[in-house]
């Protein structure tokens, strides 16, 4: 009945020594549906999501947005699909360390352009307030924890109204519980928005509460099982901490 | 209106850089404008200068009137030559071969012009006290007006009584100050209304000379002289007339321009090094500011935004420059006129706010060309790195 937000067909990408880092990736998300995507460090997965996010417009196959074929589309249209069409959160948050929490939500608001500053003040805060976070509207990241700059990370990647939301690794520097609450914010909001959710994690806890769960491997998607695998997929504890 | 707003806060946190960038540029702004306020002073110093001394541009001097005779004659030839060089300037000028000022004692060997009050018209001569000469006379004794060279030699007080003697003969003239110039000259001077001292230059008629200060645009020796030989023979008369440009203006300006134009080439060198600093300011910042130029990417930001608020961000760099480095040379100003001006007791030209206005906007331009570097290497920041950050 839902029309898919994002297709894949036969998506391959080669970077330099790797000619093969994907090979044949094939995807569906549905509006208002999330997918969780694991595998090994190194699989690929961020380099999949940065051509989901058309930060990367050199791979092969087809790639339908909203039905729209955009593996052939010009940087400029990119640039304004990547702006009102998908939203980020990252790892690290990536919350500019100078601007306030407002101003941070504000980023994508001022790149779109076409609203008053007052407009875009009540925007940012709705959607401050929507991730709980209003009353820290003008504090700057380094006064915010982990937890609460991932929530703004989402009020912003959230402001626009994207069809389709990226999160790499978005727990991955955060401890269980505050991970917990930021999956079930993301799930939540995104649920509300009625946007498709593709978040990359080693966690299995936060891939469990995704309605698919698919894992990257030799360049290619397979359905993944809900049952955890030991040792074999877990990150040695030197890369967690680097966030690689 | 976005852009700007996010310029002004990446000028805002990053304020060491910011200021450095106000300091290069606001430097080398500084020094053009500077060059360029003292090449006008010189200018117009130098120029100000040769016109008080020695006349507008195309002064001729006629000389070969002698004695009392030629005195009596000039004022003939005058009205010959008046309609000739329509609206320019004749000005009967006498002179005694050798002069001197007694002033309470004291006497100074002086340069005397005799002439009519009209000279002015051709010579801007400062009043620096008292009054030109003309107008009403009200007293016995002849009125003077000395030049600065000569108020300081003998300590010269407006309303002092003075006497002028020529060296060979017993006639005296007794004289009253009543102003002080600046003429330009390198010498003592003092000026004498003829029309006061008739009776004097005729009485020393020996040393007696006559000449007719001529000024007139596109006046030519050639041509003058040519006129002067015909008006003699109509009028049956031989003169030995002798004409010679006196004017220096000209000729003072084409230096002054090779100097000017060696200031510009330091000048331009200061702009350069200015954009320079600028320019590499501006490029460590793009490698410093790479992953926030690749995540505005990602949050939306067209390409061009990124060397939009760059070159936004020099500019507002560069108008805070250009105030500082106008305040700054506008500090300045007054001791370097008083360097160039004040030995010849010229008053110093006017702040140059042209020059001034004019550096506001160089400042801009080196901003823009220094700024244009990081600019277009922001264009190039790969953005899917964001996702590998
Ligand atoms: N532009 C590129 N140039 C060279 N190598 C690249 C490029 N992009 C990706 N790679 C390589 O491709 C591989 C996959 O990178 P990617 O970041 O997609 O892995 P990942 O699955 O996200 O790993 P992790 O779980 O550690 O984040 C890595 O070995 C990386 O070095
Ligand atoms: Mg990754």
């Amino acid at each position: 009945m839902a029309e898919p937000v994002i297709q894949l067909r036969g998506v391959g990408k080669a970077v330099p020594g790797l000619p093969h880092l994907l090979s044949d990736v094939s995807l569906s998300v549905e509006r208002g549906s999330s997918v969780a995507i694991m595998g090994r460090s190194g699989s690929g997965k961020s380099t999949m999501l940065s051509v989901l996010g058309l930060l990367d417009p050199d791979f092969a196959g087809e790639y339908l947005l909203n039905g729209q074929r955009v593996d052939r589309l010009s940087s400029r249209a990119c640039d304004r699909l990547r702006g009102t069409e998908i939203g980020f959160v990252f790892q690290r948050f990536a919350l500019f360390a100078h601007l306030s929490a407002l101003e941070n939500v504000m980023v994508p608001l001022r790149h779109r352009g076409g609203s008053t500053e007052r407009a875009m003040r009540h925007r940012a805060h709705a959607a401050l307030d929507s991730v709980d976070m209003g009353h820290a509207a003008r504090r700057r990241p380094r006064h915010l924890s982990g937890g609460e700059q991932q929530r703004v990370a989402i009020a912003r990647a959230l402001i626009n109204d994207p069809a389709l939301i990226l999160a790499d690794e978005p727990t991955g520097s955060l401890d269980a519980d505050t991970g917990r609450t930021i999956v079930s914010l993301l799930l939540g909001r995104v649920a509300e928005q009625g946007a498709a959710l593709v978040v990359v994690t080693h966690e299995h806890d936060v891939a469990a509460e995704m309605d698919d769960l698919l894992r990257l491997t030799r360049g290619t998607l397979a359905p993944g099982s809900e049952v955890p695998a030991p040792a074999a997929d877990h990150r040695p504890p030197a890369l967690a901490e680097a966030g690689a | 209106m976005n852009l700007l707003r996010i310029a002004l806060q990446s000028i805002a946190v990053n304020w060491v850089r910011t200021l450095l960038a106000i300091i290069a540029l606001s430097s080398s702004v500084v020094g053009v404008v500077t060059v360029a306020s003292a090449a006008a002073t010189i200018e117009t110093t130098v120029t100000h200068r040769a016109l008080m001394a020695d006349g507008s541009p195309s002064t001729l001097l006629v000389s070969g009137l002698n004695g009392a005779e030629g005195l009596t004659e000039s004022v003939e030839w005058k009205a010959q030559l008046q309609p000739y060089v329509g609206g320019g300037s004749v000005a009967r000028i006498a002179q005694l071969e050798s002069a001197t000022i007694v002033s309470e004692g004291r006497s100074d060997s002086v340069d005397i012009s005799f002439t009519e009050p009209e000279l002015t018209r051709n010579h801007p001569f400062e009043v620096l006290g008292g009054r030109w000469l003309g107008g009403r006379r009200d007293t016995v004794a002849v009125p003077v007006v000395v030049n600065r060279l000569e108020a300081n030699a003998l300590d010269l007080r407006l309303g002092g009584a003075i006497e002028l003697r020529a060296s060979t003969a017993e006639t005296t003239l007794q004289a009253l100050v009543v102003g002080v110039v600046e003429d330009g000259a390198h010498d003592q001077r003092a000026y004498v209304a003829l029309a006061d001292a008739d009776a004097f230059l005729r009485g020393n008629q020996a040393q007696l000379t006559t000449s007719l200060e001529v000024a007139a645009p596109g006046l030519a020796t050639e041509d003058l002289t040519r006129r002067l030989n015909g008006l003699s023979s109509l009028r049956g008369v031989r003169v030995d007339w002798a004409v010679q440009r006196v004017d220096t203006v000209g000729g003072l300006r084409q230096e002054v321009e090779a100097t000017r134009s060696a200031f510009l080439v330091v000048g331009i060198l200061g702009l350069v090094a200015g954009a320079v600093a600028v320019a590499n300011i501006g490029l460590s910042a793009v490698r410093e500011r790479s992953s926030e130029l690749s995540l505005r990417r990602a949050l939306g930001a067209r390409r061009w935004h990124l060397p939009a608020v760059m070159v936004l961000e020099s500019q507002l760099i560069a108008v805070v420059a250009g105030v500082v480095a106008i305040a700054m040379s506008w500090a300045i100003y007054p001791t370097l006129a008083q360097q160039f001006g004040a030995p010849y007791g010229i008053a110093a030209p006017p702040y140059p706010t042209a020059v001034a206005a004019a550096g506001i906007l160089v400042g801009m331009g080196t901003a823009l060309l220094g700024g244009l570097v990081p600019a277009v290497h922001s264009m190039r920041a790969p953005i899917a790195s964001i996702m590998r950050a």
